[in-house]
């Protein structure tokens, strides 16, 4: 079902019951006239309002639970327990109300900005960056139904929307008037202009083969075989430039806590740095939501179809395909987990390298292969194994043979 | 009743122009690179009210990201003090 209808039934259902109450209660008049004709002309608008609600909860809940997967889970790597923090019955050893104490905590502090701070743009910094990360929220659909737009460039809308960041951060750091968060802004600015260009070209394989910009057509042509054995090098490409992108450890310069205190935000404080911390996440799961709909089948079951008879009557095969989305993401989200647990922080002159003389040639080699199998095999789009294995397999040893002469090093 | 187009059509345009005007208003140089950035969104959104998608995305997604560089070189080539003191007196 779609989510536009479902919420829409649920909206003229309460908004109904209401109005038969009112009535019921021998209420009449032109003020109730009034309230039926605004809402008719409002209602579309109300609608939409809800719609728009029901993704951002959605997107601040997998915030919340990716929260408490990577401190349970870089704990676990750390070899200790992480936090324990739970009230008696409730999820106690679990640490399952940190997150909450957590947020009262920079709720009730106090909001300090430097006294020789820019106070509009050092306040309207963690405001562009929560505003441009919700926003991309909005062109992820989560299934056929649930999505609240369904945009004809919803991929590279996404994208846009996703590089908007960085400037936000450059704001942040150079409106607080510190060295340090100056030197993280700048630091910013220099990832995003050398890995925004190949994170953007590590999606033209993806596009071309799928024909569309639109992402349930990109994940109805993963029907069969996902995307990731079909470009293996545009998902490695992908996923580092993500990493950059979304500023987490081996590439978290802007933050680099060593060297720069706390990087960018070192000035925030209370809600500030609450939103900041916020958005950080919300760019992971946007990330690693764009991910699993590029190159792992969106929400398509990684299992054959299969039924159970349940016990109570009614046939079981398998969750929602939202909850298969949520998994995958999370899954992904764990990686990132691991790789953060698992590696050291790069310099940035290594950084600058990487975008733009490994990952770049590695984003148009990719292209490459893909046009040309595609003009000089088109009729292996049939057979999708054979296909799968047509790509990936020389793909796969030009990569090793690059390995192999030495220009990784 | 105003349609919902024309309202978000002055909406879009009015936030292009002021926009722009103090662009060219701002003291701070910094400040004129966070309006101009302003003025590309409110045109991106006018392209979207004309269903030119994409290239409202491609005015985001060019513009805004150019508008980190300029801001870089903005406060690269520039010292605050002399802006401030040059920009005090007029």
């Amino acid at each position: 079902m779609d989510l536009y209808s479902a919420v829409s039934g649920l909206v003229n259902w309460v908004v109904g019951g209401l109005f038969g109450l009112v009535e019921g209660l021998g209420l009449r008049g032109p003020v109730v006239v009034f309230l039926r004709d605004l809402y008719g002309s409002l209602e579309h608008a109300i609608i939409t309002a809800v719609v728009a609600i029901l993704v951002l909860v959605v997107g601040l809940l997998m915030v919340v639970l990716m929260l408490w997967i990577e401190r349970k889970l870089i704990g676990r790597l750390a070899d200790r327990r992480a936090t324990m923090l739970g009230i008696r019955g409730i999820g106690r050893g679990t640490g399952a109300i940190q997150l909450f104490a957590d947020a009262i905590k920079l709720f009730v502090k106090e909001d300090l900005a430097p006294k020789k701070a820019d106070r509009h743009v050092f306040a309207a910094g963690p405001s562009i960056l929560v505003a441009s990360s919700v926003l991309v929220l909005v062109a992820i659909p989560m299934s056929e139904g649930f999505a609240a737009s369904d945009l004809d460039g919803g991929l590279i809308f996404a994208m846009a929307v996703f590089g908007f960041a960085p400037f936000a951060v450059f704001l942040s750091g150079w409106s607080a008037n510190n060295k340090y968060t100056l030197i993280g802004g700048m630091r910013s600015a220099t990832q995003m202009i050398s890995c925004e260009i190949p994170f953007l070209l590590s999606l033209v394989g993806v596009v071309i083969l799928a024909g569309s910009f639109r992402l349930v057509d990109i994940v109805h042509m993963q029907g069969e075989l996902w995307f990731i054995v079909l470009q293996p090098i545009a998902f490695v490409v992908y996923f580092i430039a993500m990493i950059s992108e979304i500023e987490r450890i081996p590439f978290d310069l802007p933050e680099a806590e060593a060297e720069l205190v706390e990087g960018w935000q070192t000035e925030y404080s209370g809600l500030k740095f609450a939103f900041a911390m916020m958005s950080g996440y919300i760019r992971g799961y946007v990330g690693c939501a764009l991910g699993v709909l590029l190159f792992f089948g969106g929400w398509s079951s990684p299992v054959p179809a299969y039924s159970v008879a349940l016990p109570w009557g009614g046939e079981f095969s398998g969750p929602v395909p939202e909850l298969w989305f949520l998994m995958k993401v999370l899954l992904l989200f764990m990686v990132l987990v691991w790789v953060r647990a698992a590696l050291g922080r790069v310099r940035v002159d290594q950084i600058v390298n990487l975008g733009w003389k490994r990952l770049l040639p590695l984003a148009l080699f990719n292209i490459a292969l893909t046009v040309a199998f595609l003009i000089f095999a088109p009729e292996l789009e049939s057979d999708t194994l054979a296909m799968g294995v047509a790509f990936s397999v020389p793909s796969l040893f030009l990569v090793a043979m690059f390995w192999k002469w030495g220009w990784f090093r | 009743m105003i349609g919902w187009d024309l309202l978000f059509f002055i909406i879009f345009a009015a936030v292009a122009l002021i926009s722009a005007i103090l662009t060219l208003e701002a003291r701070e140089i910094v400040h004129s690179v966070i309006f101009l950035c302003s003025t590309f969104v409110g045109v991106a959104g006018l392209f979207f009210l004309l269903n030119a998608e994409f290239l409202g995305i491609v005015q985001i997604l060019i513009y805004v990201g150019a508008v980190t560089v300029l801001i870089a070189f903005a406060i690269i080539l520039t010292r605050r003090d002399i802006m401030q003191r040059e920009g005090g007196g007029a």
